[in-house]
Formats: C-alpha cells, sequence, structure tokens
C-alpha cells in the first residue's frame, strides 16, 4: 500500500473566501483545493455558489473540524448525514479531520484539544472511525495535532498511538508536517525518528503550514510562509513516500492568492524534485 | 477510569478552572481533589503540564470566539469594546472583549459548532446579563438582531426563487404584470427599530474611528434581502405602510404582484395617493427596489 491507495494530487492550497472570486475569475494552475466542509454545511448564497463553480473545475478535497472523533459525545449523526450530501457534491475522494476532540460534555471547545494516549482511546476512536467511515463511504484521514499541554503519556508515545489508531480503525494519516515540527520542538523529540516510526504507507496526504515562535512554546498559528524546518521535514517525507498530496495551509491574515500560490508551487517543486532524484512516480 | 472524566477534567483545566498550584507535589495533589475521578496515573499525567500550556488553549479557545463575535456583531462588539474601555481604559478594548466572551461562557456555552448559535447566545447574554451595556444605548439590542440578520440573510439556504426583472415590466400592460408571480423569500428579514438604523450602520462604517454618537431616537423599518445577482445582503429602508404590507405577506408561498399590491394598498391611508395611477406608479417604484434588494422574487419555476 502507498498513499493509503489514495490519489496523488500534488500540491493544493485550501479554499479561502478571501480568493473565491479571484479563482474564479483567474483559473489558478493548482492541483486541488481543500475545502473545510463546516464552511458550506446549511449555507447558501454567495458561498453555495462559490464552491459549486470551483467544484466544477478544480478537484476539491473536504477536511473537517467538526468531528469530534476522539470525544465521548455521542456522534452527531444528523451533521454526517449533511456533510456526506456536501463530500457527494464536491466529489470529495477522502475525508480528513483531527485526532483530538473538539467537544466534551456538550460544549465546543472550538479547539484542537489532544487525546490522551491510552488503549481507552484507542478502542474508542477506531470504532468511531469505523461507524464515520460507514456512514461517508469514503476512506477517513485523521491529521496529527499540535499539543501544547501532553497528554496522558503514561501508556504509550504519540508515534504507537496514531499508528494503532489507524490499524485499528482502518485509517489513513492526514500527516502534518508542521504539526511533527511544533510538537518535536514543544515536547523535545526527534521529528525524524517519530516519522520512522510511524506507518508512512498510510499517509494519504500532508499539510504543511507556518508558525509562531514565542518564548516558551511555538504556536501553530496557519499564519506565515511554511517553516524552514517544515520544508526540509517535507523532503524527509516525500523520500519516504514518494508523490503524494500535499496542502499549504495559510489561514490567518490570510495573502493573497498570488502568495499563497507561490507557497504552492514551491511545494510542488520540492515534490517534483525529490521524487524525481529518487526515481519515483 | 472513564475516558470520559479525563475529557471533562482537560476541559475544566481549560476553561473553567484557576491556575492552581504550581509547585509539583501541590499540584498534584490540587488536581486528585478536583477530578477525584481520575487514576493515580492520570492525575500524575495533567499535574506534569504546567497550567500556562493549559493557558494556551484558554487563549485560543476565547480569542477565537471574540474573532467570530467581531465578525458576527462588527458595530456592537466594537460599541462594546468602546464602552467598557471607556469605563476601564488601563487594558485595550480587545482585552475587554476577550474578558466578555469568557463571562459568556460561564453564562451560556458554546454548544453547537453553529456560530449562529454563539452569536444567539451572545446577543442573550448582553440582554438578559449584562444589561449594563444596553444602559448607554438601548438601541443596541436592536443594532445586535440586525447584525445577526445580516449573517442568517447572507448564509440562508437556497430556496426556489429566481430574480424578478423590473426593467422588463414597462412592455406589460397592467394586468399582465399585475398577475406575475412573485414570493417573499424565507430568509428575508423585516424589523422595526427605534432609530434610522440605515444611516447609523453607514456613518459608522465612515466614521468607525471618531467619537460615539447615539443614534437621535426615531421609529424606522428596515428590510434585508439577498440581491439575486451578487447573492450579498441588501438592506432596505422601509415606510411603515411598505413595512405592515411585507410583513403582511407569506414567506416562501407563490402568490401574484396584484396581491402584494393589494397588501400595500390596504396599509395606506386613505388620503396617501391622489388618484389610482399615482398609488400604482409608487407601488412599483417600491417594487422594483425589493426586487432588485431579493426582498420580492419570483418563483423558481416562472
Amino acid at each position: 500500500m502507498r498513499n493509503f491507495d489514495l490519489p496523488a494530487l500534488g500540491a493544493g492550497i485550501g479554499l479561502r473566501t478571501e480568493h473565491y472570486d479571484e479563482i474564479r475569475s483567474t483559473r489558478p494552475d493548482v492541483g486541488w483545493f481543500e475545502v473545510i466542509p463546516e464552511n458550506f454545511l446549511g449555507r447558501g448564497g454567495y458561498v453555495a455558489r462559490a464552491l459549486r463553480e470551483i467544484a466544477a473545475e478544480f478537484r476539491c478535497v473536504a477536511h473537517g473540524v467538526g468531528l469530534s472523533i476522539g470525544s465521548t459525545d455521542p456522534l452527531d449523526r444528523d451533521h454526517l448525514a449533511r456533510l456526506r450530501g456536501l463530500l457527494d457534491a464536491i466529489d470529495s475522494p477522502w475525508y480528513s479531520d483531527h485526532l483530538c476532540f473538539t467537544m466534551v460534555d456538550h460544549v465546543n471547545l472550538n479547539d484542537l484539544i489532544p487525546l490522551p494516549f491510552t488503549e481507552e482511546t484507542i478502542r474508542h476512536v477506531a470504532e468511531r472511525s469505523r461507524i464515520v467511515q460507514d456512514i461517508l463511504e469514503r476512506p477517513l484521514l485523521l491529521e496529527n495535532v499540535t499539543y501544547y499541554a501532553a497528554p496522558s503519556r503514561s501508556q504509550m508515545g504519540e508515534a504507537e498511538f496514531i499508528t494503532r489508531i489507524l490499524e485499528t480503525g482502518n485509517c489513513g494519516l492526514l500527516l502534518d508536517v508542521t504539526n511533527v515540527c511544533l510538537n518535536a520542538k514543544n515536547q523535545g523529540y526527534d521529528p525524524i525518528e517519530f516519522i520512522d516510526s510511524i506507518p508512512l504507507e498510510r499517509v494519504g496526504q500532508m499539510h504543511l503550514a507556518g508558525y509562531e515562535d514565542h518564548a516558551h512554546v511555538k504556536l501553530d498559528t496557519h499564519s506565515r510562509p511554511v517553516s524552514e524546518d517544515t520544508w526540509a521535514l517535507y523532503r524527509e517525507v516525500l523520500s519516504r513516500v514518494g508523490r503524494t498530496s500535499a496542502l499549504v495551509e495559510w489561514d490567518v491574515e490570510v495573502p493573497s492568492l498570488d502568495r499563497l500560490l507561490d507557497e504552492q508551487r514551491a511545494a510542488q517543486r520540492l515534490m517534483d524534485d525529490v521524487c524525481a532524484s529518487a526515481g519515483a512516480n | 477510569m472513564a475516558l470520559s472524566d479525563f475529557l471533562s477534567a482537560v476541559r475544566t483545566l481549560i476553561l473553567d478552572a484557576e491556575d492552581g498550584p504550581s509547585e509539583a507535589t501541590a499540584r498534584r495533589a490540587w488536581i486528585a481533589a478536583s477530578f477525584p475521578g481520575l487514576s493515580d496515573a492520570e492525575s500524575e499525567d495533567l499535574a506534569r503540564v504546567p497550567a500556562e500550556r493549559f493557558g494556551v488553549y484558554t487563549e485560543t479557545i476565547f480569542a477565537g470566539e471574540r474573532s467570530m463575535l467581531n465578525w458576527a456583531y462588527p458595530i456592537s462588539m466594537a460599541i462594546i469594546g468602546r464602552l467598557l474601555f471607556e469605563r476601564d481604559n488601563s487594558q485595550p478594548i480587545g482585552h475587554h472583549q476577550y474578558d466578555l466572551v469568557r463571562e459568556l461562557h460561564g453564562f451560556l456555552p458554546w454548544r453547537s459548532h453553529s456560530i449562529r448559535d454563539l452569536a444567539d447566545g451572545f446577543h442573550r447574554f448582553v440582554c438578559e446579563w449584562r444589561t449594563d451595556l444596553l444602559e448607554p444605548w438601548p438601541g443596541l439590542a436592536d443594532l445586535m438582531v440586525m447584525e445577526a440578520a445580516d449573517v442568517s440573510v447572507f448564509y440562508a439556504e437556497d430556496e426556489p426563487v429566481s430574480a424578478l426583472q423590473p426593467e422588463s415590466w414597462a412592455a406589460l400592460d397592467v394586468e399582465s404584470l399585475l398577475m406575475r408571480p412573485v414570493v417573499v423569500p424565507t430568509c428575508v428579514f423585516l424589523a422595526r427599530v427605534g432609530f434610522d438604523a440605515i444611516a447609523f450602520r453607514r456613518d459608522w462604517v465612515d466614521n468607525a474611528s471618531g467619537p460615539m454618537r447615539w443614534p437621535v431616537e426615531s421609529q424606522s423599518f428596515v428590510a434585508c434581502g439577498r440581491a439575486p445577482e451578487t447573492l450579498l445582503t441588501e438592506w432596505v429602508s422601509l415606510d411603515g405602510p411598505s413595512y405592515e404590507a411585507l410583513a403582511s405577506l407569506p414567506r416562501g408561498e407563490a402568490m401574484t404582484i396584484n396581491d402584494g399590491a393589494a397588501a400595500w394598498l390596504a396599509a395606506q391611508t386613505e388620503d396617501a395617493f391622489a388618484d389610482e395611477a399615482s398609488a400604482f406608479a409608487a407601488f412599483c417604484e417600491q417594487l422594483a427596489t425589493w426586487a432588485r434588494a431579493g426582498i420580492i422574487m419570483a418563483p423558481a419555476e416562472a
């Protein structure tokens, strides 16, 4: 298995409101767009029309923020049913969300809160992942999140935790390369050792972003160009997984479409270079 | 112990708790006492996390909710921030807004992924809990309703309607025009407010950094629709009879222009127009304005 048996779409960018009109008028040369379904579910008008028109011309893949796969609140089946409709409408080949919880005790934390690395969490997330994939009828990729507060680690480390969830729940991995860099710095581990400890054949997609370097912690802000250490680790991952789907995230202080496409082109060039030298397709 | 207890403890530490002691032994004891459902190992794990690391999430979560409320209530939140700053200028406006969002969480936690729910909760919070914010200008409550409506209309799910073409009406005889089918979309918002709402919103945008001036009291009527071409929200000022007429029309149901005209005429005073022709001309003018703003549209099949 390679790329979790998903198509390698090359480098893409996140679809952001600020760019809807320009994308429709200029039709930029970009491999694909990542769409946040929560920005469209239950909405009509301008945003619905923009998505319809863009999805008609470009490959779009959905990346959610509201699944809360690790929550102990019941799965929101109404949300999943609506989500399924949107994924079908944009013909999303897979669906991704975060390996975290955002809702607990029916309160929305509005952030990606890390889960404890425990056997119970693995069983819980794996079971919910299977249900989600049954409802959505497409592969689910779970994204490794940044964690500032190290969750319960007394039973296992992050790499084992992720690996066992992916294998037990039969999920793919959305490898956020920047999050690996940030966790490595914030938690003090070797990022290369980390990527060599996870099942890279399950990497169906990658994320690349910029972060902010504060005095005591590095923050995953998506507010900057892709960081140098992210590019370096991306190169390392590419040399192991070959051609794949990589997405540049820039969600705060969103730059012009041209500036964002500069980053996307850099991600594509690096993918081409690494894969050409490795003789990979 | 159950995963749910652990996640609840994390939630509490992020959203609700004091920082607690920082010294290791005292922190372990504090965590164990605060969350008796946790095992010793789990208490140990949580105690090892410095309070400021949980604080990173606290800051991100409430700052994120502040951003969403600033987006949903751009003018109201600016007014509230400035009101709070006038009371205590030792902190910047954004800090006051942040504290207010934390207070909102205590009053009414956000329980869905819908920004509309967060925004509705904030309106309730201000009107029921922080009524001091309405004392300088009670119209703020209406302004918040209007700003929330703007978001609702913009995002409203599509309805089976299409644009009317007022420019084509001149070619029609009166009877053909009156028999044309129309519909008031369900998303259209109508309100009667105690100030000139449209002028106030315009003035605020033009003079955002100028001194705060409350609008003079004056009853006004407004409607908000979604313009058929751009799909952006469009606010229209109404006179009293037009407001009454639009409010009396069914939503989302096909009718004829004649039905609209009858409702509009019924709302007029007897001496409003010199003759039938001038009344009809005035109605057509109103109708064209409403059509351009998406307040009146054609059923999709027409």
